[in-house]
C-alpha cells in the first residue's frame, strides 16, 4: 500500500525526463523544419531568427541542443545498459554460486573500483579512437563494479533463505534458480541501479566529450561545450553556446538521479514491510 | 507395507531392515569457525525411519535437530557418515536416481515467510515442483494442483496472489501442499507451526496427519512442544548438543524417562548453566546425578530394551 | 468515573492507521481496569491488536497511528499529558521487560544494561548500579553474579541470557511492569525458566501486564485474562473460569486448540484487520452465530466480575 503512489522524488525525476524525451522525439519528428539553417554571422546572440543565437560556424545553438540530446541519451542509456547487464550477471552469479568463484569475482569488482576510472577512460577512449560505439563500451567496461556490488549482496542473502533452500530441494539446477528466482528478486534494486547509472553514464559521456574525446561528425552536448571553450566563445562572451548545453545535461542527469533515487528507496523497502503489517 | 500387529495393539511397522526407507549412519557434521575453532552441529548421530512411520524428533534450538532434517534430505552434506535413501548412499546416487530422491523426500521450513518466492504467484510456486520434475503436461498440472489444495483446504482463488498478501497459516498450507504435490514417501517438517499462533497451529499439524493416514507416508516431525509431540508420533528422538540421547516409542518416553535432559523436560526443569562449555556429555553442567567419568568421555549409546536407546553413563 | 482499585484504566481506546489514504482500525474501543496488585494477561493471535494496545499505552506507535480514548494512570491521563511529563512517568513508574535477546546490547557489560535505568532516572551512582545489578542476577538464580554481571551477552548461556534480560526489566522500582511476549520462540525449559523469574519479580511490582499468545505460560502467571479478537476484547476473566469454564465462543474454541486439549482447529480463517467482519467479528467461524451476531457488534456484558463481549450472554 505504501510506494505504490509515485514520490516526489521520482515524479520531478519522471518529469525532468520527459522533457529531454520531448526534445529527441522532436528533433527526429520535426527534422529541420522549425529550425534555421546556418545563419551568416558566427556568434550572433539570441535573436528572433536563432532563438538560441549560433555559434562559431554559424550554426543555429538550439538545433545543435536538440540533435545532442538524441546523441547523449542514447549513449548514457545504452552504455548503462551495458554495465547494468554486466554488473547483475556478475553479482548474480557471484552471489548465488559463492566459493572460489566467488572469491575470483570479488577480486575482479574490487580491481575495477580501485582502478580509477576517469583517467583510465580517457587512455582507452583515446587509444580505441573516440566513435559513438567505443565510447557506450568504455563506459559499459568500467560502470558496473557498483552495481556487480549491490546484486551480489542480495543474491547473497537470497541465497540463504528458505525458498532457495526448498528449490535445492526438487532438484532445482543453479541456473534455475538465477534465472528464474534470483533475478526477478533483484530486479528492483537493478533497475534502480540502471536509472541511476544513465545519468553517471551521461556525465561521463559529456565529461568524454568535453576534452574532446567524441565523435566530432555527431555531436553531443559534452561535444558543443567542447568546441564552445576550444574557440574562444568565452572571449566572445558568447554565453548562448555554453550555458544552454550545460543546463541540459544537468537536469537530464538531475532528473535520472531523482527518479533513480525514488526507486532505490521503494525497493530498500522488504517485500513483508511493504505491506505495512499491524 | 506389511505390518504386524504387537501384543498391545498397536501398529507397528516389522523392524526388517528392508523396510528402512531413510537412515543416516554415524552422521557428523562441524563447522570451521573463523580462529579454526570447530563448532560441531551433530555427533555420530544414527537415525531410521520406516516406511509410513511417524517419528518425532525433540531438541532445543541448538540441539542440531534442524542440521539433521537438512542432512537427511540431502541440503547439508555430512563431514562424515551416510545416508541411506532405501539402501542407497546419498553420495553415491547417480543424476536420474537424485532426481528420485528429491521427489520422494520433502521439506517443509519452519518460517513460512520466505519459503516461497516473494515475486511468483503462489499457483507458479506450487506448480513448480512437477515443472521441474517434468512429470506431467499443463493439463495434469492443474488438475493436480487443484487435487492438492482441496486436500490441505486452500481454495484456487488464494492461488492468484503473491506470498505477500496471505497469512502466515495460509502461507504455510501452501507449502504443505507443495511438499505433498509430488506425493512423496517421506515429509520432514521442522518445527512447521512453531512461528503460528495456537489456532493456527492445530489446523497446520491436523492437516499434515490428515494427509499422512491418507497416503500413508513417513513423517519426520521436528518440535521442541512435548504434548505436540506426543499426538503426531509413534517414535521419538531426543536430541542434546548434537547427538541423540534418548529415542524409542514416544509412549514409553514419555510415561518413563531415562535421560536426565528428558526427565528435566518432561517435568519443566529450567536451565541452570552459567556459561557455555564444553564437555562430553551435552548435560553435564546441569544433570543431577554426576560422576567423574561423565566430565572425561562421552557418554556410549546404550539399548536399554527393545529399541529403546539412551546415551548416558548411568545405563553404560 | 474513575475506578480506585484500577491503576491503570484504558477508556474507549480506539487505534487507526492510517496507510496510504486506508484506515485501518487495529483496536475498536478498549475498555479494562488493570487493578492495583494483579497480573494481567493479555491473550490473542498475531493481528489481534494485543501488541497495539502495549505500544498505544507506552507511545511507541508509529506516526501512522491515531490514538483515541483515554488512559488512566492513577486517575491522570497519561495520553494527554507532554512528551516530557510522560518520559517521566515511564522512566519512574513503567518497567518493560523486551522481547528476544537483540534487546541487549552486544558491546555494553551486563551490569550496565540492567542499572541503565536506575542510574538514569533515580539517581543511582555507578558503584550502587554495579552491586544492584549483581544482586538483583543472583536472586534470579545466577550461581555467579558477579561475574555475569561484568561481562557481554555473548559470553553467557541461554539461560542466563534469559535471566540478565528480566533483571534489565526489573532493575529499577516501578509500579507496572510490562511484559512483551515473554515465551515467543522460546523451548520449553526456557519458558518454565520465565515463569519461575516473573514469579520472583511478581512482589517488586504493584500490577503487571503480560501479552502473550501462549496459553500455557499465562495459566501459570497471571491473575486475570482479557482475550483480544480482531481489534476487540471479547472477554476479561479470572484465571481459573478462563481455564475451567470460558464464556466466549472464541475462548473456548482457542482452548480446544491447545495440543494438550485435543488440538481442535478453529474452523475459518482469522479475519483480516483492513476488512473486519460485520457485527460480531467471530460471527464467521462460530458455531452459536444466528442472524444477531451477523449485524449487530454485541455490546459489553459484565458477568460475576467479569466481562463478555457476545449477542449469547446479552441477548434480550
Amino acid at each position: 500500500m505504501v510506494g505504490i503512489k509515485p514520490s516526489f522524488m521520482e515524479t520531478t525525476g519522471l518529469l525532468l525526463i520527459s522533457l529531454v524525451l520531448v526534445m529527441v522525439i522532436l528533433s527526429f519528428v520535426v527534422g529541420n523544419v522549425i529550425f534555421y539553417p546556418r545563419s551568416e554571422s558566427p556568434y550572433s546572440p539570441p535573436s528572433q531568427s536563432n532563438l538560441l543565437g549560433t555559434d562559431d560556424l554559424g550554426d543555429d545553438v538550439l538545433t545543435l541542443i536538440f540533435r545532442g540530446s538524441r546523441v547523449s541519451l542514447s549513449i548514457g542509456i545504452i552504455g548503462s545498459l551495458v554495465s547494468t547487464l554486466i554488473g547483475t550477471v556478475i553479482g548474480a552469479l557471484s552471489g548465488f554460486c559463492g566459493g572460489s568463484l566467488d572469491d575470483i569475482l570479488g577480486w575482479l569488482t574490487d580491481l575495477f573500483i580501485v582502478i580509477p576510472a576517469l583517467p583510465l577512460m580517457i587512455v582507452l577512449t583515446a587509444y580505441l579512437s573516440p566513435s559513438f560505439w567505443n565510447v557506450v563500451l568504455v563506459i559499459g567496461l568500467l560502470w558496473w563494479p557498483t552495481t556487480a556490488r549491490l546484486v551480489r549482496a542480495r543474491a547473497w542473502q537470497l541465497r540463504s533463505s528458505t525458498f532457495v533452500e526448498g528449490l535445492i530441494g526438487i532438484d532445482a539446477s543453479k541456473i534455475y534458480i538465477v534465472f528464474r528466482h534470483i533475478l526477478p528478486n533483484v530486479l528492483g534494486v537493478v533497475l534502480a541501479r540502471f536509472v541511476l547509472s544513465i545519468s553517471h553514464a551521461i556525465l561521463l559521456e559529456a565529461g568524454l566529450s568535453f576534452i574532446g574525446l567524441s565523435d566530432p561528425t555527431n555531436p553531443s552536448w559534452g561535444t558543443i561545450l567542447h568546441f564552445a571553450m576550444t574557440r574562444g566563445a568565452l572571449l566572445q562572451g558568447a554565453w548562448w553556446t555554453f550555458v544552454p548545453p550545460g543546463i541540459a545535461i544537468s537536469m537530464t542527469s538531475l532528473g535520472f538521479i531523482l527518479l533513480g533515487m525514488g526507486l532505490e528507496q521503494r525497493y530498500r523497502i522488504g517485500p513483508k514491510s511493504l505491506e505495512g503489517k499491524i | 507395507m506389511r505390518l504386524i500387529q504387537d501384543l498391545s495393539g498397536i501398529r507397528t511397522p516389522n523392524n526388517l531392515e528392508s523396510n528402512v526407507i531413510l537412515s543416516a549412519e554415524h552422521v557428523s557434521k562441524w563447522y570451521i569457525s573463523f580462529k579454526r575453532r570447530k563448532t560441531v552441529a551433530l555427533e555420530n548421530v544414527n537415525f531410521s525411519i520406516f516406511k509410513g512411520e511417524k517419528v518425532c524428533i525433540i531438541g532445543e534450538s541448538g540441539s542440531g535437530k534442524s542440521t539433521l532434517a537438512k542432512i537427511l534430505c540431502g541440503l547439508i552434506t555430512p563431514n562424515s557418515g551416510e545416508v541411506r535413501f532405501e539402501g542407497k548412499k546419498l553420495s553415491e546416487l547417480n543424476k536420474s536416481e537424485k532426481k528420485v530422491f528429491r521427489m520422494r523426500v520433502q521439506y517443509i521450513p519452519q518460517c513460512p515467510d520466505l519459503a516461497l518466492d516473494p515475486t511468483w504467484y503462489l499457483y507458479d510456486s506450487l506448480a513448480e515442483p512437477l515443472r521441474i520434475q517434468k512429470i506431467c503436461s499443463k493439463q495434469d498440472e492443474f488438475e493436480r494442483v487443484k487435487e492438492v489444495c482441496e486436500r490441505v483446504g486452500i481454495g484456487m482463488d488464494q492461488l492468484r496472489r503473491k506470498p505477500r498478501n496471505v497469512s502466515g497459516g495460509e502461507l504455510q498450507r501452501v507449502v504443505i501442499a507443495r511438499a505433498f504435490i509430488l506425493s512423496p514417501e517421506i515429509i520432514i517438517a521442522d518445527e512447521p507451526t512453531s512461528m503460528l499462533d495456537p489456532s493456527i497451529q492445530a489446523k497446520i499439524v491436523r492437516t499434515i496427519l490428515d494427509l499422512q493416514s491418507e497416503s500413508n507416508i513417513g513423517i519426520v516431525f521436528l518440535t521442541h512442544d512435548l504434548e505436540l509431540a506426543k499426538l503426531v508420533s509413534e517414535k521419538m528422538f531426543v536430541m542434546l548438543g548434537g547427538r541423540i540421547v534418548e529415542s524409542g516409542y514416544t509412549r514409553d518416553i514419555l510415561k518413563t524417562p531415562l535421560h536426565p535432559y528428558t526427565k528435566s523436560l518432561l517435568m519443566g526443569v529450567p536451565p541452570k548453566t552459567e556459561f557455555k562449555q564444553n564437555s562430553p556429555c551435552g548435560f553435564y553442567g546441569e544433570c543431577e546425578i554426576v560422576s567423574e567419568v561423565c566430565c572425561q568421555y562421552p557418554p556410549p549409546e546404550s539399548e536399554v530394551y527393545g529399541g529403546r536407546k539412551v546415551r548416558c553413563w548411568r545405563y553404560a | 468515573m474513575h475506578d480506585s482499585r484500577a491503576l491503570l484504566e484504558y477508556n474507549g481506546i480506539e487505534v487507526t492507521f492510517d496507510m496510504g489514504g486506508l484506515k485501518v482500525n487495529a483496536l475498536r474501543g478498549i475498555d479494562l481496569e488493570v487493578y492495583r496488585g494483579e497480573v494481567l494477561g493479555i491473550v490473542g493471535e498475531s493481528g489481534s491488536g494485543k501488541t497495539v494496545l502495549l505500544q498505544a499505552t507506552l507511545r511507541l506507535l508509529p506516526e501512522n497511528a491515531k490514538v483515541r480514548g483515554r488512559i488512566f494512570y492513577n486517575g491522570l491521563n497519561i495520553l494527554n499529558i507532554k512528551e516530557r511529563e510522560f518520559k517521566k512517568i515511564l522512566g519512574r513508574s513503567f518497567s518493560i521487560i523486551p522481547q528476544g535477546f537483540g534487546s541487549l546490547n552486544p558491546c555494553i557489560r551486563n551490569w550496565v544494561q540492567i542499572s541503565e535505568r536506575p542510574m538514569e532516572h533515580f539517581g543511582k551512582s555507578k558503584e550502587e548500579g554495579y552491586n544492584m545489578a549483581s544482586d538483583l542476577l543472583g536472586k534470579l538464580g545466577v550461581k555467579n553474579p558477579s561475574k555475569v554481571a561484568q561481562i557481554y551477552r555473548h559470553q553467557i548461556s541461554g539461560g542466563t541470557l534469559q535471566r540478565v534480560l528480566v533483571a534489565m526489566g526489573t532493575s529499577a522500582p516501578s509500579k507496572i511492569l510490562f511484559v512483551d511476549e515473554p515465551t515467543k520462540g522460546l523451548d520449553e525449559r526456557m519458558k518454565r525458566l520465565v515463569i519461575e523469574l516473573i514469579k520472583i519479580s511478581r512482589k517488586n511490582f504493584e500490577s503487571m501486564i503480560i501479552v502473550s499468545h501462549d496459553l500455557n505460560f499465562l495459566k501459570e502467571v497471571s491473575d486475570r485474562i482479557c482475550v483480544l479478537y480482531c481489534g476487540d476484547l471479547v472477554e476479561v476473566c479470572y484465571k481459573r473460569e478462563f481455564f475451567e469454564s470460558p464464556r466466549h465462543p472464541y475462548s473456548q474454541a482457542l482452548l480446544l486448540s491447545l495440543p494438550s486439549r485435543g488440538l481442535l482447529p478453529i474452523p475459518g480463517e482469522s479475519p483480516s484487520m483492513v476488512t473486519p467482519p460485520s457485527g460480531c467479528s467471530f460471527h464467521p467461524r462460530c458455531k452459536h452465530s444466528t442472524t444477531v451476531c451477523e449485524s449487530r457488534r454485541p455490546l459489553p456484558f459484565l458477568i460475576d466480575g467479569g466481562m463478555v463481549r457476545c449477542h449469547l450472554y446479552a441477548r434480550d
